[in-house]
């Protein structure tokens, strides 16, 4: 019986064996496309989520001119690009958005215009543009975009692995400086730094929606409810310098708040 | 880099952590997936799966626990799942004709070996064996012989009671016993299940 067990696991480790030699197959390249894949997917349908809570935002924003509304939704303000969220005072009414999130679902495509080099940058900007001197060791610098608003003008500077093509964006850094649409983050994860003698603030996460993350930091009610998961590898940090407002925003790149503080401070 | 270092590195979702993995795991979750599956474009199919949910669900890997059991359960599983449904019935489900016709084919090709002798030939009369076995019955043959798990741990896997594991690979032992030895005669293939 031992012996004829011992014949099924001897031909048994040759079969199995031979299916894949060991130094014949490497899957981890076709596994890594998919896995980017999956997260760019899961990445478009946050960003819908997004564009739906800043949509809810500009409404209530719009409504903040009217006093008796603005007595009810002081939860969020704004600061050098970030809108801060009490998401303590979203727990308490359950239910009450889930109908206004779905309204606003539909995300609206954007042709983005053409990435400009940064000497085009430069000679465009009607201020002028501090360009990082330091960078992680595989970032490069991938193009910028200027954009005329109506509160100034707004510059964005694209930086990405090497290789990564820009149309990916499946990970990558960007420095904002101007006016824009501030990044929904909640109050009580903010740090608040020291850069050059001028105050910073810096987070790290990202709004989660599969159920992950912090079940007392959460934004919305209902089945589109957002949580706030600190395992997502995004950071933000936002400081003013020459009178412009700056945000840097690290997307799936490890970076954390050190390695972006040298960035910025390297902007000189 | 070891792997408890590779493992809370996935946890930040660095997916590069992934590759020593990868590296290390993917020959062997190969050969299992293309035992059950008996297919190897299926078993690469499986084994890339098995590794995104792995990288997608790190957060409920215990890291007190190793990387192998864990992975491998998720490789087990999503072979299983991969099946035509009809073959994942339980071997107690199916009749002792079944058994015995099977047998009997597989005893065909083995009085040939017995003539020619040749261990290829004796590898392809157990794959065929193995596809004979339905799904499960086949993924427990495989995660004893082949992955040398034990029975408690198999029937963790597989969400069964450890006797009803221990009576199933007792069966499948019995049938691929039957097809291995040489006999003289059919009568000596009877499977008393």
């Amino acid at each position: 019986m031992v012996a004829d067990e011992e014949i099924l696991r001897k031909y048994l480790k040759q079969i199995g064996d031979s299916a894949a030699p060991e130094d014949a197959v490497n899957l981890f390249p076709r596994i890594r496309e998919q896995v980017k894949a999956i997260e760019n997917r899961r990445m478009r349908s946050r960003r819908s989520l997004m564009i739906a809570a800043i949509s809810i935002l500009s409404g209530l924003g719009m409504l903040f001119t009217v006093p008796a509304v603005r007595a009810q939704v002081e939860v969020i303000w704004e600061r050098l690009g970030l809108a801060f969220v009490d998401t303590s005072l979203f727990n308490k009414n359950p239910g009450e958005t889930a109908q206004s999130d779905r309204e606003v679902l539909e995300a609206t495509k954007v042709t983005p215009p053409r990435r400009l080099n940064i000497d085009e940058i430069k000679n465009q900007a009607p201020f002028e543009v501090l360009a990082p001197r330091w960078l992680p060791d595989n970032l490069v610098f991938g193009g910028g975009q200027i954009e005329k608003l109506a509160e100034g003008t707004q510059i964005e500077l694209w930086f990405y692995p090497e290789g990564q093509s820009p149309d990916q964006d499946s990970s990558y850094l960007l420095i904002r400086i101007g006016p824009g649409s501030p990044y929904l983050v909640p109050a009580n994860r903010e740090q608040q730094i020291d850069m050059n003698g001028n105050a910073a603030s810096y987070i790290h996460g990202g709004w989660d929606d599969e159920g992950r993350g912090d079940p007392s930091t959460a934004l919305g009610n209902g089945s589109n409810k957002l949580r706030w998961n600190d395992e997502i590898d995004d950071a933000y940090l936002t400081w003013k310098q020459g009178g412009q407002p700056y945000l840097m925003f690290a997307h799936e790149l490890g970076l954390r708040l050190n390695e972006m503080k040298k960035i910025a401070e390297s902007m000189k | 880099m070891d792997e408890a270092e590779l493992i809370a590195q996935l946890k930040r979702h660095h997916i590069e952590a992934l590759e020593p993995l990868v590296r290390e795991y993917q020959a062997q979750a190969m050969g299992a997936a293309y035992l059950i599956t008996g297919s190897r474009d299926e078993a690469e199919d499986v084994v890339q799966t098995a590794f995104i949910r792995a990288y997608e669900h790190i957060s409920q890997f215990d890291s007190a626990r190793g990387f192998k059991p864990w992975f491998m359960r998720i490789v087990i599983n999503t072979a299983i799942n991969q099946l035509p449904k009809q073959n994942n019935a339980s071997i107690d489900d199916i009749s002792n004709e079944f058994y015995l016709s099977a047998a009997d084919t597989i005893w065909d090709s083995l009085t040939e070996i017995e003539r020619q002798i040749e261990e290829n030939q004796l590898r392809e009369t157990i794959i065929s064996a193995l596809d004979k076995l339905p799904g499960e019955q086949r993924a427990v043959v495989v995660m004893r012989y082949y992955l040398d798990m034990e029975d408690d741990e198999i029937a963790q896997i597989l969400k069964r009671p450890s006797g009803t594991i221990k009576w199933r690979l007792h069966n499948a032992r019995k049938y691929l016993r039957a097809i291995l030895r040489r006999k003289n005669s059919k009568e000596d293939l009877a499977l008393d299940i």
